[in-house]
């Protein structure tokens, strides 16, 4: 009946009286990798929290798989959307592995506890981003990059099907960055998942994503396929800085001018 | 360690239990126990049944009561540091509590102006912080804090006016003062429903203390759970001030000692708080009624006594491993 979509519908977002995003129509299908770009304070973490349905809207309406997502209890979207927020608070202590687990929340009863296919689950997550080694170690006790990596690890946990991340490669070195997104990327195309990331890094958004969100000063925003907007003018018109683009290595790539 | 937690902590609650029966201005041995719990030797039978157990389970249902409002404000407030107090609810109490001794008045109104206190208070620092929609853990804390503050120099106006004969047993309230405390029906309930509301809550709880966005993210309802448990923690908090007055430090210390013997999951966390809280608080006061008998300490000068070396040796061998 109602396909897997994560949609807006004439969506405004305001923080105070700026104007962040103005009638904004999107359409988020499974298979599908999106980034967002923009400046900083242009609103990309707002529309993202908007998205998970974490936040009121100012106008619009946000809708996972038909129904508008403020409606829907927060159990039943945590069973299909999940969101690594930009920053980590532990003010107590636990294990990685406890932390890890805690993605299986939404699809277990009130009652019941973590069982054994739960463990396998969060095992196989915290291998995928290489924690293998530390799931017996206290969070307080790993690095800024360990603890981005058990973030996405919860939230691969989570499995859910709507996949929002707020600046992944977050305090990951060059080789983990790359890894991390060709593993992300990698659930679009094997698990039929969806992937929204905001991302600092052109670059990476033009090598692993295939769809563009870019939110520009003045309010106004552009949606679609990476080839059409991940374009030397208009991210020079984004960044407010002119950008070259340099073709030649195995990707190319764009650099400040 | 984890899985054997809850039997050890029932095994020591019953042998403190125990040695609190035995031990006081008249010491009973073993045989005498037993007669007297039989009813088979009057006179230590009227000492256990009449004075001792009540007192003893009045010490127990209170350290519990602290022991889990103090989880609960923990994860509330994100912050360590919180106890059932920190938001004013034992100022309240004892404001509403010494004005009572002030006016002369005893029995079911004095508990009722300690309990309304805090209730109140509750009430006001809700309303204070809420606001206008926003309510951050830092402004709750703030606003509890201030609040608190404001209590302060109620309770010390009341102590200026109050005539020197009432000044002891106000001072004593506000150390915590078991000696006339009697175990209610009422604070039993209050205590099964805070375990069993805290149980429930347990798995929320433990995302909550993730973080309120990541808990959100994971499917927590989390404003109508900080609501539940701002609830419920004042509720715990306001009956255990209103059977023993401001009892310091358990609050504080149990959930922090729990987490350093291994159980960090609420479900283990929730419980096991509970019994080493009233485990605590039943040593202290047996304590405070025996080492300088028949001279009866306050057992809130107990508490700290007991918690502080314990608190330290369990911080030191936590930090020492790896």
């Amino acid at each position: 009946m109602n396909p897997d979509r994560l949609a807006t519908r004439r969506l405004s977002l305001r923080i105070g009286t700026r104007q962040l995003v103005r009638d904004l129509d999107l359409e988020i299908r499974p298979g599908q990798c999106w980034c967002i770009l923009g400046r900083n304070g242009s609103g990309k973490t707002t529309l993202l929290h908007s998205l998970a349905g974490l936040r009121p809207v100012e106008g619009g309406e946000v809708l996972l798989n038909g129904t508008d997502i403020h409606g829907l209890p927060r159990r039943q979207v945590a069973r299909q959307l999940g969101l690594l927020s930009q920053d980590h608070e532990d003010v107590f202590p636990a294990t990685v592995l406890e932390t890890a687990l805690r993605g299986r929340h939404p699809h277990l009863s009130p009652w019941a506890w973590e069982g054994a296919a739960d463990t396998v689950r969060a095992r196989a997550a915290l291998a995928q981003v290489g924690l293998t080694e530390l799931v017996e170690r206290e969070v307080g006790t790993l690095s800024g990059g360990e603890r981005r990596r058990l973030g996405i690890a919860t939230l691969l946990t989570q499995d859910p099907r709507f996949l929002l991340l707020d600046e992944p490669t977050n305090h990951l070195d060059l080789h983990h960055q790359i890894e991390v997104l060709q593993l992300l990327a990698g659930l679009a195309r094997t698990q039929d998942k969806a992937l929204v990331m905001v991302l600092h890094d052109v670059n990476l958004a033009a090598r692993f994503c295939d769809h563009a969100l870019l939110l520009f000063e003045d309010g106004r925003h552009g949606v679609g396929p990476c080839a059409q907007w991940l374009t030397s003018e208009q991210l020079g018109r984004l960044y407010g800085h002119p950008m070259q683009w340099i073709d030649g290595a195995a990707h190319p790539v764009w650099v400040p001018a | 360690m984890k899985k054997a937690l809850l039997p050890l902590l029932s095994l020591l609650a019953l042998a403190v239990l125990l040695h609190g029966l035995a031990t006081g201005s008249l010491d009973l041995d073993g045989p005498t126990l037993w007669a007297g719990l039989m009813g088979r030797d009057a006179l230590a039978a009227q000492v256990l049944w009449e004075l001792r157990l009540p007192r003893l389970l009045a010490a127990f249902l209170t350290g519990g009561l602290l022991a889990l409002a103090g989880v609960l404000m923990q994860v509330l407030l994100r912050n360590p540091l919180a106890d059932p107090y920190v938001l004013g609810i034992s100022g309240g109490a004892a404001s509403g509590a010494l004005a009572a001794m002030l006016l002369g008045l005893g029995g079911i109104w004095f508990q009722g102006a300690a309990f309304g206190g805090a209730f109140g208070t509750m009430l006001l620092v809700f309303a204070l912080a809420h606001g206008r929609g926003t309510w951050t853990p830092a402004r709750l804390l703030l606003t509890g804090v201030v609040v608190a503050a404001g209590w302060g120099a109620v309770i010390g106006l009341l102590l200026s006016l109050s005539p020197d004969g009432t000044l002891r047993g106000m001072l004593y309230w506000l150390m915590g003062d078991l000696s006339q405390a009697r175990p209610t029906a009422w604070s039993g309930a209050i205590l099964l429903l805070g375990l069993l509301a805290g149980l429930a809550l347990a798995r929320p709880l433990n995302l909550l203390a993730g973080g309120e966005l990541q808990a959100a993210a994971l499917g927590v309802e989390v404003k109508r759970l900080r609501y539940g448990i701002y609830l419920l923690a004042s509720l715990l908090a306001a009956s255990a001030v209103t059977l023993a007055g401001s009892v310091g430090f358990i609050g504080l210390v149990t959930p922090h000692l729990v987490r350093l013997m291994g159980a960090r999951d609420h479900r283990l966390l929730i419980p096991a708080s509970l019994l080493l809280g009233g485990t605590l608080l039943t040593l202290a006061d047996t304590l405070s009624r025996s080492l300088f008998a028949p001279q009866q300490l306050p057992v809130g000068v107990l508490t700290a006594l007991i918690g502080v070396p314990l608190f330290l040796y369990l911080l030191q061998r936590g930090s020492a491993r790896p």
